[in-house]
């Protein structure tokens, strides 16, 4: 369960402290806890199976989470409309799913300083985005891979 | 000796890739409608930041150098960090970084490169050797390498896109290129040849689940070639020859394999009808790290180098007045006579993007245009014309050097076209100022077209 740390961040380990080392020893991963039964997991790590539910159902509410399709525990308990606005504006930040208006407002570019370039780029290289350039280097190498 | 080091540097070999993120680095600190206001933070893993080459951009680029203070991109509002290795890029990236970005208000993170640690650390050769030509599926050794590569690879990604995503932060990496080879058409079994009756024997669109579904390996990678009595199947009797290994694989013209499909995101080889390339096919590169990278980004630029198509080569004469008072000769991005430099053209490619469409730009390599080689090296028969160059004018954009138009300083001085003038006898480049009228905000080619005649001279 090491990778729990890089699928879900955020996630809260506390309630389930007396089910993690278990599961590391048994070398459970996070797809392993989701994907298969849990009376087989629990089987492999040799803990209760009503357990590992519960895991299973808090792990899949932290990536629906995460996911923007469900709303965070916390906010279920806010009542005022104000502070749900808030953390919605916050939660639109964290989650995956967003609104094509929050995509426009949010738009940022850095330009390349050269309006064809910038043109070619549709403005710049945006922030929030993963951008690549390739080329040859100075010395070729000849590295057939 | 300097002077040797400069000619090294500026080699015309390089495409511009790291001067593209310097670039980035000092536009990202202007305010809003060009940069964020915001810092930058330079990972390395080869050659440290290179200082020098920052400073001189920001005393020479046309759009940094007239700017004062409080505006002004600072070298001390860009980190830098070596990472000479795989581990330390994996702690660096994944707990040092968020830091960084949240303490010192980072808008753009870089990396440059993305592959040398990989590339380094991985080596599928030696792997081999050293267990021998033990080729089976479940103790290869190049296998398990691969696997584990491709999930450092993966996590990689995720951390990347996570953190560009969470600090709304615009994260470039810088790739390399590999050779790309592809199978020879003589070389192999004599069916494999487009041209062949075998291999029109089976078309792409007829059964490709068949012949792809039983396959064993992937077209990459496949196995030590079949005796060529087991891999040569009688034509007649192998309407698709779906159980040979590499029958249809390994044509690079069928749609399912990778070979064909490299050039909808390699950014080489999707141009090979085009007539000013010959022999693309030995020339062809592939981005490092694969299709499983290729999966982590969502916008490949490549900056490709080739050799300028002949015919372009032609000086251009220009006359300003219909009259034809004054001739100004063009200098077109191949006129530098026996310059080895401006023969290069670059191309600036968005392969593919997650926001803007795929396409390519021509960038004649010349030794002024500012994006790609700021500074002209000393030995440069340009370098009259650069020193003629107005202060804060040191780039010309080639693009518009096409015959018949004008060249155009794509800097502070909109408000004007700059010829270039050349005269062979006295081996002199000139400017000459063009003026524009009056209320003309932006340089469309209209306008030049309507009151300049011209016509090709043989250069």
């Amino acid at each position: 369960m090491t990778d729990l740390l890089a699928v879900l961040p955020e996630f809260c380990t506390l309630p389930f402290s007396n089910l993690l080392p278990s599961l590391e020893r048994a070398q459970i991963t996070v797809a392993d806890v989701l994907t298969s039964d849990a009376v087989d997991i629990a089987k492999r790590a040799q803990l209760p199976a009503r357990e590992i539910r519960r895991l299973t159902d808090a792990l899949l509410h932290g990536l629906h989470t995460q996911l923007g399709v469900a709303q965070s525990s916390d906010q279920n308990r806010d009542g005022q409309v104000i502070r749900a606005q808030d953390s919605q504006a916050e939660a639109t930040a964290s989650t995956l799913r967003t609104l094509g208006s929050n995509l426009e407002d949010s738009w940022n570019v850095i330009s390349t300083l050269d309006h064809r370039l910038d043109s070619a780029l549709a403005g710049g290289i945006p922030t929030g985005y993963v951008t690549e350039v390739t080329g040859e280097r100075y010395a070729l190498p000849l590295c057939p891979t | 000796m300097s002077h040797l080091k400069d000619l090294l540097t500026y080699h015309p070999s390089g495409v511009g890739k790291t001067q593209f993120l310097l670039i980035l680095l000092l536009s990202v600190q202007l305010p809003s409608p060009i940069g964020l206001s915001k810092s930058a933070l330079y990972i390395s893993t080869e050659a440290a930041l290179s200082t020098q080459r920052l400073a001189q951009m920001l005393s020479t680029h046309p759009q940094l150098c007239d700017l004062h203070d409080p505006d002004k991109p600072s070298l001390s509002r860009i980190l830098s960090i070596q990472t000479p290795d795989l581990e330390s890029q994996e702690h660096i990236l994944r707990f040092q970084v968020p830091v960084a970005i949240e303490r010192h208000n980072i808008g753009l993170l870089v990396i440059d490169s993305i592959t040398a640690n990989f590339r380094a650390e991985f080596d599928p050769s030696a792997a081999k050797t050293s267990t021998g030509n033990n080729n089976t599926s479940r103790g290869n050794p190049v296998g398990a390498a691969l696997m584990q590569r491709t999930a450092q690879l993966q996590s990689l990604g995720t951390l990347l896109r996570d953190l560009a995503r969470k600090y709304n932060l615009a994260v470039v990496v810088s790739n390399q290129v590999a050779d790309r080879f592809l199978p020879e058409p003589n070389t192999s079994t004599p069916y494999l040849t487009p041209g062949t009756p075998g291999a029109q024997r089976h078309p792409p669109s007829s059964h490709p689940a068949a012949s792809h579904g039983n396959q064993p390996q992937t077209p990459m990678r496949p196995k030590s070639p079949l005796p060529p009595s087991a891999s040569a199947p009688n034509p007649s009797s192998y309407p698709f020859p779906s159980t040979s290994i590499d029958t249809p694989a390994q044509t690079p013209d069928y749609p399912l394999t990778l070979e064909h499909q490299h050039r909808f995101f390699t950014g080489w080889g999707d141009q090979s009808s085009s007539p000013s390339i010959t022999g693309i096919r030995h020339n062809l590169k592939t981005p490092s790290l694969g299709l499983i990278w290729t999966n982590q980004i969502a916008c490949r630029i490549a900056l490709v180098k080739r050799k300028a198509r002949p015919g372009a080569a032609a000086l251009t004469s220009i006359s300003l007045a219909p009259g034809g008072r004054d001739e100004y000769k063009l200098l077109n991005g191949e006129a530098g006579v026996g310059m080895g430099a401006s023969r290069w053209q670059r191309h600036f490619r968005v392969v593919f993007s997650a926001w803007a469409a795929a396409h390519a730009l021509n960038t004649t390599r010349k030794c002024l245009c500012h994006l790609l080689a700021p500074i002209p090296t000393p030995a440069s028969p340009f370098n009259n014309l650069y020193s003629s160059l107005p202060p804060g004018a040191s780039e010309i954009d080639v693009s518009a050097a096409a015959p018949g138009r004008a060249l155009r300083f794509t800097s502070a001085m909109r408000q004007a076209i700059w010829f270039v003038q050349m005269r062979p006898r006295e081996g002199v480049l000139r400017l000459c100022r063009m003026p524009v009228m009056e209320g003309e905000e932006d340089w469309s080619p209209q306008p030049v077209k309507k009151r300049c005649w011209c016509s090709r001279v043989s250069g």
